[in-house]
């Protein structure tokens, strides 16, 4: 034998050494607990956690198995723990699979923990390394392993159905929801407070007995901790301010004739400028909005068309008008209670004179805190009422 | 003849290119962005500049002594005893580079498959990387023109991707802290852009050896293009505070790609041509420290050393530091200095020597006429 | 101590140069002929002698003339030789035909072979051996008394396949001749494409048993003469007893020994072969086979199909493209699998996952023995029918396919969705024409599979890297195995990643280095209006 060979031998020796410590890695994807959905509470205190699973029972995923389609299609477990960490690894005493947070849709975070500060359970979020980037970060009004046992009728999984939700809310901006990167951008960078949806069991909604989940307003932090909470109308004031609003509709006293118009606004921009004035900062808010005309409150049918294009301009100024102070309204309502009461920067106002007026930032940074609920902040709304819809239609006499 | 191998131009950047969007994309932009913020960017520019210059000393070397790599110039310009000490530390300086870039894609594949053991990757990388360094210089120039467009075509497509996820008002403000932290900082992605010294071991193989500076720099800049794309995505999507505190923000990055609920969790494409860079890479290291080995003591074959200086590869990058967290420390704090004074210090004077030999001998030439 | 080291150093350095150093080659040995001659019963005997009691060989006596009769012996194996020919324009020539003068003490040989053989090929041999051999190759030698030199009638005239369509090569448009199993017309066939003079055809005698015709075919001008001079001194180094196929060359020629990667191209098609030639390659022809070997080879040349020049060019760009991809599958699917379900589990989208995890529910086996098993199974399948006879060969598919395909999963032994990979694996390496490169594939993907199975994703990369490095040192006949692709040559990429238009493809292909390069004159492209673009 030559002494090649020798060596090549002796290196495959060695390597089957290794082979026998197994597949490290390897775990049979049948052998797996997918989470869907992760709840984290705080007990004692704020001295243990309480982490609750909901996970996926595969079975009932199978076209053609055994599995009988009786079965419920999720469980959800609970372990405490000193950390998150820590009750995570408790879990695996109840469940006999090992868990897989890579397919996590949503973390729920209780109103307890959340007021108390959100850092361990973030932390523990970013060292992970299955937890993506794309789970939406909730807040649980309430407890979190509650809603989690929620059962609705229509989807498999509660957490699909509840990231739905949140798309929906997003998508008719409705709500806002924060994902994990979202959230743990502002929380790391000092001069934006994050943000998060918030989700509630409404105990009276029946639906034969069981009781609903709905998505809330929205949760505003200040720094780690929860500061309050904003209502519908606040929550689309914060969506004009950083232009996160998609589409959607306002409703409007119709202008000439008694009923209601519906706006529907489909893009918005908003753009927020920070400028000096009398060695003050003050921050200039543009929100820009178009959109068509949804309905027209008025028994047209009845009296027959009139294309005669008498009244129109009137109405069209009428209607962007009564949207421009709508939102004008909703934002003040949503600035108002977000600067003055909860005193937490969730629109980034900081952020933007950091990058724009860095020079002026550096002066400021030291008081920001001071400075913030006294802001000057100059609102300038515009609304474009763009068509009138799939008909032509717009008389009013 | 060692090695009989020609390589073209096209090979020579891609290979430059490779081994500079390997390693350095994954240790440097946390890191980068911890110290200069959003000035990364300019951090990058200096530091290719500081890399043309080094380029531009070891190009004049190069055509001073056609067809001879370092190892055997130093020799020819310091004279026996002090040039084979000067090959002695830039092979020991490959080879530390080497064991740091094995144990670095190491570390980070621990993370993603953390059950397995960092042995088993050190071993497999080494084993691998020597495999690869017995080709020859040919074959890893072969290699390299494969993978670097396959390596372009995935950063395209996951930026293109990543679009949607961008805001780039978060780049600004530039220059917030002034310059000096910028050039403090530019020093970190020039310790990592100077392992391109070892163009100085290609060039005696570059058929065409007087472009060697032209497509040197292309392959600089190229792998420097990357490096800045990179850096801007990672503030535009991540944001400076949150990116820096990531271990490794690119591979985050990767991983925020979700494109109307079809396209997503392809972070596994930016791996997959990562780590083939990460084999060029540690593959060349691998080969210029056996070659210049065989050629310091005038060995006619260099091949038999490969695998002995794998071993001792594979425990130095057992050894080079305890954890992970020590490994940044390392990088960040003792690596600049160190690569810095071998790619700019020692390079610079062999050059100044080979300069003042050239003048000598010159002056020696006019006199006697 | 300081002098034993440096010793010691010195020695190792020595033994490494010495290891590496070249050893000097062994002459062969130069082998001594034996010659006719004049008497014919000392000739018969000593043939007899060398060709032994077998029955085929006829050893016909007669007498040429009558001033006085000469003694005449034909010898030829019955079989090989055409009798009609034989009895017409020998026989009858010399026993009927021949002027009764023509014997004698001394025969007029110039006489017999000018006026009376009415053979086309008619060749003076006195080497027994030689002569020996034209025997055993279908040639009649007439042998003479008086005279030490016996005359080699061609007679050859065998029964010989008709030239078909080639069964392992099919295509729907094209020449639909083959090569068959007689160098002539293998020759022939060449010559019908390929009228050029420059077309050269060298032929050599191979195996010290078979003694087997090889043929170089290759167009002088085109040819690069170093592959050329390559290829003639490789095949005359060959000293081996037995070339039945020309896959004896493909190994017993330059190159990498211990490469699973084919590094040889056959076909059986005349059009590739011309087309190869054409190229500036060299085509090697083995009689009693029909499939030529054309040097030097590229890995891509398996993906082109000769029909690919014969359809619109975009659809066999496409195709082409559908090839690699195939290829790629069919290495790369089954380990991607079994990475993605053992161990990267994230990288399946949810309802995916969920979906394989419960269609996994229950599946005794790991996600590796589950891939070995259906693998396995499918090759085994796949070689079970190759080489039973047809009706057989259907049953077997039919129950593999009831059994492999519907029992197992019933039985929950493995997962639909194994079935499915290793079932759309085996699809897609059919899609390479060529099956050698899939044979190679089919057994890489075992290690490959193991790589998944332990390291997940970074295994596979890792017998990637290494088989990419293994495929860049290849070289056939000096060039790159990889070649247009590694080192790069963009114009020869349109013939590989594409299939680029007749007008378009103007050089012939970089990497053979052709002293005439340019194929044709720029400016052929069609227009509408007939004219040249550029006028």
């Amino acid at each position: 034998m030559s002494q090649k060979k020798k060596i090549i031998i002796m290196f495959l020796a060695a390597l089957l050494l290794y082979l026998h410590a197994g597949c490290w890695s390897r775990r049979e994807i049948n052998e797996l607990a997918f989470v869907m959905a992760l709840g984290i509470d705080s007990l004692d205190g704020g001295k243990l956690y309480k982490v609750s699973v909901q996970t996926a029972n595969t079975k009932t995923f199978a076209k053609e198995g055994s599995g009988s389609t009786e079965e419920k299609s999720f469980a959800v477990y609970t372990a405490t723990g000193a950390t998150p960490a820590e009750a995570v690894r408790n879990l695996s005493q109840q469940l006999p699979r090992r868990l897989l947070l890579s397919h996590c849709r949503l973390v729920l975070i209780s109103e307890n923990l959340a007021k108390s500060g959100v850092e361990p359970v973030l932390d523990f979020l970013q060292r992970n390394r299955e937890v993506r980037e794309t789970v939406w970060v909730l807040v649980a009004k309430g407890q979190a392993d509650v809603l989690l046992e929620q059962e609705f009728d229509m989807e498999d999984i509660p957490a699909d159905t509840l990231s739905r939700l949140i798309k929906l809310g997003e998508e008719t901006s409705r709500g806002y929801a924060a994902t994990k990167r979202d959230f743990l951008y502002k929380l790391t960078t000092a001069r934006i407070d994050p943000v998060a949806a918030s989700v509630e069991v409404l105990p009276d909604v029946a639906r034969e007995g069981k009781p609903g989940v709905q998505l809330g307003g929205l949760a505003v932090f200040r720094a780690d901790k929860l500061a309050g909470w904003l209502d519908a109308k606040e929550t689309r004031g914060f969506l004009w301010v950083t232009g996160e609003a998609a589409a959607g509709s306002i409703v409007l006293d119709s202008p000439l004739v008694p009923g209601k118009v519906t706006f529907e606004f489909l893009r918005v921009q908003s753009r927020v400028t920070p400028q000096v004035r009398d060695g003050r900062v003050v921050i200039l808010l543009d929100v820009e909005t178009q959109g068509d005309l949804g309905d027209l409150a008025e028994p047209w049918v009845s009296r027959g068309q009139d294309n005669s294009g008498g009244g129109m301009e009137e109405l069209i100024k009428e209607v962007e008008r009564g949207v421009q102070e709508t939102i004008e309204d909703e934002i003040l309502a949503a600035l108002h209670r977000v600067q003055r009461e909860y005193k937490a920067d969730i629109f980034g106002f900081g952020d933007a004179i950091h990058r724009r007026l860095p020079n002026e930032w550096r002066k400021i940074e030291e008081r920001w805190d001071e400075i913030y609920p006294s802001l000057e902040i100059h609102i300038k709304v515009s609304a474009n009422l763009r068509s009138s819809g799939q008909t032509c239609h717009y008389r009013h006499r | 003849m060692l090695e009989d191998g020609r390589i073209s131009g096209r090979q020579f950047t891609t290979l430059i290119f490779l081994i500079i969007v390997s390693i350095t994309v994954l240790q440097v932009p946390p890191l980068l962005l911890g110290l200069a913020g959003q000035d990364s960017v300019l951090a990058v520019l200096i530091a290719v500049i500081i890399d043309g210059v080094v380029a531009a000393v070891l190009y004049f070397l190069g055509l001073r002594y056609p067809r001879k790599t370092f190892i055997q110039y130093s020799e020819d310009i310091l004279g026996k005893i002090p040039g084979k000490f000067a090959a002695v530390i830039f092979i020991q300086f490959f080879l530390l580079v080497a064991a740091l870039s094995i144990r670095g894609m190491s570390d980070f594949l621990v993370t993603i498959m953390p059950e397995t053991p960092l042995t088993v990757f050190i071993i497999a990388f080494t084993l691998v990387s020597a495999f690869v360094a017995r080709g020859g210089i040919e074959s890893l120039a072969r290699m390299s023109e494969i993978i670097a467009p396959v390596y372009i075509a995935a950063i395209v497509f996951l930026m293109a991707l990543l679009l949607p996820e961008m805001d780039f008002s978060r780049v600004l403000p530039l220059f917030r802290y002034g310059a000096k932290p910028v050039i403090m900082a530019s020093l970190l992605p020039a310790s990592w852009f100077g392992i391109c010294i070892i163009m100085a071991m290609f060039m005696a193989y570059h058929h065409r050896p007087e472009k060697t500076f032209t497509v040197k720099m292309t392959g600089v800049v190229m792998g420097a293009s990357v490096l800045l794309l990179l850096l801007i995505a990672c503030i535009a999507v991540l944001g400076v505070e949150y990116a820096s505190m990531l271990s490794y923000p690119v591979y985050i990055l990767a991983r925020q790609i979700s494109l109307a609920d079809f396209i997503e969790r392809v972070e596994v494409i930016w791996v997959a041509v990562w780590l083939l860079a990460g084999f060029i890479t540690i593959s060349s290291l691998h080969y210029v420290s056996a070659l210049g080995t065989a050629q310091l003591f005038g060995l006619r074959e260099y091949r038999p050393l490969v695998l002995p200086l794998g071993i001792m590869l594979a425990s130095f990058s057992f050894l080079i530091y305890p954890n992970a967290m020590s490994g940044v420390k390392f990088i960040l704090q003792i690596f600049p200095f160190y690569a810095l004074s071998i790619e700019g210090g020692l390079t610079t004077l062999l050059f100044l020597i080979a300069l003042v030999k050239l003048l000598t001998n010159k002056l020696g030439k006019e006199r006697r006429r | 101590m300081v002098k034993k080291l440096t010793k010691l150093f010195n020695n190792i350095v020595n033994a490494i140069n010495n290891k590496h150093g070249l050893t000097p080659e062994v002459p062969s040995s130069v082998k001594q002929e034996s010659r006719l001659s004049r008497r014919l019963a000392l000739n018969l005997r000593q043939l007899k002698q060398a060709l032994g009691d077998s029955s085929d060989i006829v050893t016909r006596e007669f007498s040429i003339g009558e001033q006085p009769p000469v003694h005449a012996a034909l010898v030829f194996v019955d079989g090989l030789t055409g009798k009609p020919l034989v009895q017409e324009h020998v026989m009858k020539s010399l026993m009927i035909k021949a002027p009764r003068e023509i014997g004698g003490k001394k025969p007029d040989l110039s006489k017999i072979r000018e006026n009376l053989l009415t053979i086309a090929d008619v060749k003076e041999e006195r080497d027994l051996k030689k002569i020996i051999h034209s025997v055993l190759s279908g040639d009649s030698a007439l042998l003479i008394d008086g005279c030490p030199v016996a005359l080699l009638t061609d007679t050859r005239a065998w029964e010989s396949r008709g030239i078909s369509e080639p069964v392992a090569e099919g295509g729907v448009r094209g020449p639909r001749d083959g090569f068959v199993e007689t160098l002539r017309i293998n020759t022939a066939l060449l010559r019908r494409h390929l009228k050029s003079p420059d077309l050269r055809i060298e032929t050599m005698i191979l195996g010290n048993t078979t003694r087997t015709d090889v043929a170089i075919a290759y167009v002088q001008g085109i040819v690069n003469e170093q592959i050329l001079e390559k290829v003639r001194q490789d095949l005359s180094r060959i000293d081996t007893d037995s070339i039945l196929d020309s896959s004896y060359l493909e190994e017993l020629m330059r190159g990498h020994p211990y490469t699973p990667f084919p590094m040889y191209e056959h076909s059986e098609r005349p059009d590739k072969i011309v087309a190869s030639l054409l190229e500036g390659r060299v085509a090697i022809l083995v009689d009693g086979t029909p499939f030529v070997i054309v040097v030097p080879t590229i890995l891509f040349q398996f993906f082109q199909a000769s029909e690919d020049y014969y359809t619109i060019y975009h659809v066999s760009t496409f195709l082409r493209w559908l090839r690699l991809l195939g290829f790629l599958l069919s290495l790369y699917l089954p380990s991607l699998y079994i990475a993605v379900i053992t161990i990267h589990h994230e990288l399946i989208p949810t309802s995916l996952a969920l979906a394989l995890a419960g269609a996994r529910e229950g599946i005794p086996f790991p996600a590796l023995a589950e891939a070995l098993l259906m693998e396995i199974a499918f090759e085994s399948l796949r070689e079970a029918g190759v080489r039973l006879p047809k009706p057989l060969g259907q049953a077997v598919s039919i129950v593999g396919a009831l059994i492999i395909g519907d029992a197992a999963v019933r039985a929950g032994l493995v997962s639909p969705a194994m079935v499915i990979i290793v079932a759309f694996t085996g699809i897609a390496s059919f899609t390479v024409p060529s099956y050698k490169l899939i044979f190679t594939t089919r057994m890489l993907r075992f290690p490959m599979m193991l790589a998944a199975a332990f390291l997940g994703l970074p295994g596979i990369i890792m017998v990637s890297v290494v088989l990419l490095a293994h495929l860049t040192t290849l070289k056939s006949f000096g060039v790159p195995y990889l070649s247009p692709l590694a080192p790069y040559s963009g114009q020869d990429l349109k013939d590989v990643l594409a299939r680029a238009p007749w007008w378009a493809m103007r050089r012939r292909p970089q990497s053979l280095r052709s002293p005439d390069p340019v194929r044709q004159e720029s400016g052929l492209r069609p227009t509408l209006s007939g004219k040249k673009p550029n006028e």
